[in-house]
């Protein structure tokens, strides 16, 4: 089973197929929270290329010195 | 995108990143870094601390991706099982698709960092630790022999590997032997999990040994691999990669472990036996193993500085 919100009785048989209020609160919410921690993680990981590719440097240099 | 379906009258919501962390195993990822760590600190050589941290980095998170994967195929397995039953897969948090994609991103990012950041012998050594543990143990063994846990504790095995080749750059005895040392390791600390919940284990049909080979056997081949792994932690003392302090504890440590043994071995348990001695060598063998590699690296350290 997926991870389902059920429909409201705005929802329903005939009615416009919108999400409720409560539903788009819970989607933006958890997508918002991805976001973020997708944010953290690339961000981390740029920062960690930067660090690598200084140190591969600095040896590279020191070791024609 | 995970949503399977589309917004409507039947919404499937994106999974939490929480679900995402919980597939990478967390709890497992500790014991695996640790012994990265501590594989790593015990090779003889520098590593600069930037590259260090990349390669631990990288073994946690190719061990992520593997659990992941592993999560994938077994997402019906662990819906049978009341140990795995809330994980995310089995209870409907996320839909499979996005467990096997976060996986296989996971496992290939980690060998590409490690090899372009550290070097590419460890790299090589990390994907065939994830493919040995997702696709050997996990989709081969695991369903088909009662040895799942003897052979699939190789991939256990791999990160102190990994880590000592991090920073060496080739494998010699020694991490053999760490690798050696997990390996022996694994089915008395497994086999005493099994023994106590081996009803969830045949309720989803895995032959784990005492389902398939019963508790007597079970017990038995518990007490000769706590034996034989006596010996194998003392070799790196014997050939010399370690100190005394390494020695002297990993002796003290394995032989509590085989008297730990020894009491879940040599008895037989009544059908409502509360299963104490199991449970307690499973805890045990738990702290045996952090305390035997923290004691590898403490000793690697106190070498360097002279103190022994």
């Amino acid at each position: 089973m997926m991870n389902n919100v059920q429909d409201n009785a705005a929802n329903g048989a005939g009615a416009p197929d919108r999400l409720s209020k409560a539903q788009t609160d819970l989607y933006r919410t958890r997508q918002r929270g991805r976001n973020k921690v997708l944010g953290i993680v690339l961000g981390s990981l740029a920062i960690l290329f930067f660090a690598i590719s200084i140190v591969k440097i600095a040896a590279q240099t020191g070791g024609a010195h | 995108m995970d949503s399977a379906k589309p917004l409507g009258s039947d919404v499937a919501l994106p999974a939490e990143w929480r679900d995402f962390f919980a597939l990478t195993k967390p709890r497992v990822m500790t014991l695996v870094i640790f012994s990265g760590l501590c594989g790593l600190l015990a090779a003889p050589g520098t590593i600069h601390p930037v590259i260090a941290f990349t390669a631990i980095l990288c073994i946690a998170v190719g061990a992520g991706g593997a659990a992941a994967l592993n999560q994938w195929w077994e997402a019906d397995i662990d819906g049978g099982m009341k140990r795995t039953a809330a994980r995310p897969l089995p209870a409907g948090r996320m839909d499979r698709t996005s467990a096997r994609d976060f996986g296989v991103a996971l496992s290939a990012a980690s060998v590409m960092i490690m090899g372009l950041g550290v070097n590419w012998l460890a790299a090589g050594i990390l994907a065939f630790s994830i493919f040995y543990y997702a696709w050997i143990y996990t989709v081969w063994l695991k369903p088909r022999t009662p040895q799942n846990i003897v052979i699939g504790g190789g991939a256990g095995a791999f990160p102190p590997m990994i880590g000592w080749v991090a920073v060496t750059g080739d494998i010699t005895l020694m991490p053999v032997l760490l690798f050696a040392i997990i390996f022996m390791w694994t089915p008395p600390h497994f086999w005493a999990l099994a023994l106590f919940v081996q009803t969830d284990y045949a309720k989803v049909g895995i032959p784990m040994m005492p389902v398939v080979a019963g508790e007597k056997s079970t017990r038995r081949q518990i007490l000769i691999y706590a034996i034989l792994l006596l010996p194998v932690t003392l070799a790196p003392w014997w050939i010399g990669g370690t100190g005394a302090i390494y020695g002297w504890s990993a002796l003290v440590l394995g032989l509590i472990f085989v008297a730990f043994s020894a009491k879940v071995g040599l008895r037989d348990a009544a059908p409502d036996d509360t299963m104490r001695p199991e449970k307690r060598l499973f805890a045990y063998s738990i702290l045996y193993l952090f305390v035997l590699f923290g004691v590898l690296a403490g000793d690697r350290i106190a070498t360097v500085q002279g103190w022994q």
